[in-house]
């Protein structure tokens, strides 16, 4: 049965679709072109070094092309590419006809789409010249004063939430959505490795989208947190490396879980230790949230804290141990088949090796101390991130393309790609590892300095890398158009992408999978494909027009009013369009979700959110204290803000909790005139929050406390008004509610979606309860 | 969970608070003592509607292992920055 959607050569089709294939297929080409922009610019570096004393860049255009390449590469490319893979192959891996969140899943690719052409603006405006890492204060407008940074920040912004809305559902999909009989321990690495790394995202992001709101507010309303001394590069430092080393294993780990599916396809035996592996990614996963500071060596900070790192850092390397001895042993006595998906995974784990290797000096504060700077560091994560991640994701092309397609690839072309991409990398990243005494952050050298000849070499292997990767390009054209059929299942592989045809049908699979430990079987009570008939086209025309108008309204907010206000308005069409579409997700018979088998797919998907809802406000409210405690005075309580505004505000929000828990009550109870009052009675009292909100916000600018003023100004305002905002989205959804309500909706037994707004409420309410007693009373 | 139930929680998350202004603005009361005092107190509201009003209490534990996790990363973002100041 087929789910009705328009041809592969529809536009509409690709605008509008929500199925996870084509979104996998969205993704991939689109991370391929910021593949593209990302390795242009690494070239046009490798110019400028190609000999001493160049003037091919100028210095700050050589700056600005670092740090777009890192920006872009890191972000744009790497994890966008690994989750176009998860898009098309997770569900199918699974046994699932789609993501949970079909068209919550076409959002995040246009999030990301647009944030992606928002990075790309920004090469128009000035792009910022500062480093990937924004290191602070060369985020000051002080420093960067032109409008390019700013569209960086919101290329940035656009990005984690297509990132958070992408994270939900994977958890969502890989825990709920598995086939009858699919237990953990079916899971294949790949899927593993994905659940794996959207549980990093959803923790890690939150700390780099708090720091952007700070920057953002610093450079658009002239707030204080990154340019005082209180704050400064220490506070940026801290957030930015709080998501930053997470964030190196949320791109390596997907292609390791990569490798991990193509070594046992390829050498024909199981994967050795693969329970073993899986627990040493968790555990890495872990740890990685505590080896931040290692980035942060050679700021000063206090040396005991630099102990306890160099500690997790060590500690961080040893489950990485276990995962390539457990992949190397499995290739001993087994019958290799010398593919190129494989010639990639085997490449990228022996790169990855020499990578591993040379970071765990970098634990060492005084090796550090001399590294951190020079080109050894440069060496090191290309050595993690390009050997590691982008050879093993190029595996995965290669592995997947005739899935993908239901075409074979050419064999002699894919492994000259390999040969070419192997010999190049070396050579471009590994000369640098003996370049210890060169900066890593100048656009020019010397002649006497003696770095030519390597610097000669690097950018000869990078532009032999180059090359390999127009092989690449040329493959994939040749291949399809050569049009050599694949089959379903070419590489005798027993994971369940490769039990459907290639490429599958719209809905994946005829019947619904059934899996034991002796391999597959399938449903035959014909009934699995009941939600073709209720959904017939799949498509949405919402994703799309909300992405694009907070990609307006932003443009708007640095550019132009009236585009920003074009950007809402098409945003209230498209939120309108959006809450009032039926679209309907049928969900089918699955393996119970354990650990979370009695709590239903939305609320899994809300508490999730609501769990990066904490490390953002931690974030903030982090900062605060941050600045606070290297403040030398602050105002004692009721000297800025009035406790009033404050006690008041807990008043109405503890009220509006409990009314929202009472429009629970009242849907449980089937009453309609109940829920009505009690949800307009929490609207109301939201509103009064605001209003008391706004009053205050008043009062205090006519004071002459305003978001430049001081820290206890900027911190007070900016954490509120995060807050505030999350009251504003909650009255939004509330206002849907309403409307519904009036129709008669969640009074016949369906409340989930009062309990789900509730969830959300109450998170706010719980963190103004912080916010109140740290900024009014102490 | 009983309407009755829903009440008792509200009232506890008004005499919490009150209590906390309370203790706030007494001048006798020392700044470690208001400190502890309003964090327990902040601590007791937060876990009472996180349990009563957001159900955890009757919702399995791994969801609270879910938002325990986004809690220690907040405090250990937190704690870690601010023993980091050199």
């Amino acid at each position: 049965m087929s789910t009705n959607l328009p041809s592969m050569k529809s536009i509409r089709r690709w605008l509008f679709t929500t199925n996870h294939k084509d979104v996998g297929i969205l993704y991939l080409l689109t991370s391929l072109y910021f593949f593209l922009i990302g390795g242009t610019l690494a070239l046009l570096m490798r110019i400028q070094l190609l000999g001493p004393e160049s003037d091919f860049l100028t210095s700050v255009a050589y700056n600005q092309a670092v740090t777009n390449h890192g920006l872009i590469m890191v972000l744009w490319f790497l994890s966008p590419f690994a989750f176009g893979f998860a898009n098309y192959i997770v569900p199918l891996q699974i046994g699932a006809k789609d993501l949970a969140f079909p068209r919550i899943n076409a959002l995040s690719y246009w999030f990301y789409l647009f944030s992606g052409i928002s990075i790309v603006l920004s090469f128009f405006y000035g792009a910022a010249d500062v480093g990937w890492t924004l290191y602070a204060p060369l985020t000051s407008s002080k420093y960067s004063p032109f409008l390019g940074l700013n569209f960086t920040a919101v290329a940035i912004t656009l990005f984690i939430v297509s990132i958070t809305l992408g994270s939900v559902n994977f958890i969502v999909t890989i825990i709920k959505m598995r086939a009858p009989g699919m237990k953990f321990k079916h899971l294949p690495l790949f899927s593993w490795s994905i659940l794996i790394t959207v549980f990093m995202m959803l923790y890690a992001f939150p700390s780099l989208f708090a720091g952007v709101i700070m920057l953002f507010a610093d450079r658009v309303l002239g707030t204080l947190y990154f340019s005082s001394v209180e704050g400064g590069s220490l506070l940026w430092d801290n957030v930015f490396w709080f998501f930053g080393h997470p964030e190196v294993y949320i791109v390596l780990f997907p292609g390791i879980g990569l490798v991990g599916d193509i070594i046992p396809t390829f050498t024909r035996r199981p994967l050795y230790g693969k329970k073993y592996i899986v627990l040493s990614l968790i555990i890495a996963a872990i740890i990685s949230f505590f080896v931040w500071g290692h980035h942060m060596f050679v700021t000063g900070i206090n040396p005991t804290v630099t102990k306890l790192f160099t500690l997790t850092t060590i500690a961080v390397s040893l489950p990485f141990d276990i995962i390539v001895i457990a992949m190397i042993e499995s290739l001993i006595r087994s019958k290799i088949r010398l593919k190129t998906p494989f010639l990639f995974g085997v490449g990228s784990i022996m790169i990855f090796i020499v990578g591993g290797l040379t970071g765990i000096f970098l634990a060492s504060v005084a090796l550090d101390h001399h590294l951190r700077g020079s080109y050894w560091v440069v060496s090191h994560f290309h050595y993690v991130m390009v050997g590691g991640s982008v050879l093993a994701l190029l595996g995965g092309l290669y592995y997947w393309f005739p899935k993908i397609t239901g075409k074979m690839y050419h064999e002699s072309l894919g492994q000259l790609h390999f040969a070419l991409s192997f010999i190049g990398f070396n050579l471009l990243y590994f000369p640098m590892y003996l370049l210890t005494d060169m900066p890593r952050r100048i656009s020019t050298y010397s002649a006497a300095s003696g770095w030519g000849n390597l610097n000669y070499i690097i950018s000869i292997g990078g532009f032999l890398f180059a090359f390999a990767q127009f092989l690449f390009i040329l493959n994939l054209l040749i291949s399809w158009k050569r049009n050599v059929p694949a089959g379903p299942n070419p590489w005798k592989s027993d994971t369940l992408e490769w039990a459907t045809s290639s490429p599958p049908p719209d809905h994946n699979f005829d019947n619904i999978p059934i899996i034991s430990d002796k391999g597959i079987l399938y449903s035959t009570d014909g009934k699995e494909h009941t939600n073709t008939d209720l959904h017939s086209s799949h498509l949405s025309y919402w994703p799309i027009l909300m992405a694009l108008s907070v990609f307006v309204a932003f443009t708007g907010l640095l550019l132009n009013q009236i585009l920003f206000f074009i950007g809402v308005i098409i945003g209230l069409i498209s939120l309108y369009g959006y809450g009032k579409e039926e679209f309907t997700v049928i969900e089918d018979k699955t393996e119970p979700g354990w650990p979370f088998e009695a709590v239903s797919r939305i609320k899994l998907g809300v508490w999730s959110f609501l769990a990066s809802e904490i490390i953002l406000f931690g974030a903030l409210i982090g900062a605060f204290f941050f600045v606070k405690a290297n403040s030398l005075t602050w105002p004692s309580p009721g000297e800025m803000l009035s406790i009033e505004h404050g006690a008041v505000n807990t008043f109405i929000l503890l009220t509006s909790s409990f009314t929202a828990v009472l429009s629970l009550v009242a849907a449980k109870s089937g009453s309609r005139n109940k829920l009505l009052s009690t949800l307009f009675i929490t609207f109301g009292l939201g509103l009064a929050f605001l209003y008391n909100k706004g009053l205050e916000w008043q009062e205090l600018f006519a004071h002459g406390f305003n978001f430049s003023s001081g820290l206890p100004e900027t911190t007070y305002f900016i954490t509120t008004g995060a807050h505030g905002a999350h009251v504003i989205g909650g009255l939004v959804i509330l206002t849907f509610i309403i409307i519904k309500t009036f129709k008669g909706k969640y009074i016949n037994g369906d409340h989930s979606t009062i309990e789900n707004f509730g969830l959300y409420w109450h998170l706010v309410d719980i963190i103004w309860l912080f916010i109140f007693p740290l900024f009014y009373l102490l | 969970m009983k309407l009755s139930t829903y009440i008792l929680v509200f009232i506890v998350l008004v005499v919490t608070t009150a209590l906390e202004l309370w203790i706030a603005g007494r001048p006798s009361v020392t700044r470690s003592f208001l400190i502890s005092s309003i964090v327990i107190l902040t601590g007791i509201k937060a876990i009472l509607i996180a349990l009563f009003f957001q159900h955890l209490k009757d919702e399995p534990k791994s969801l609270s292992v879910l938002l325990i996790m986004g809690l220690i990363g907040a405090l250990a973002l937190t704690v870690i920055s601010l023993l980091s100041i050199g």
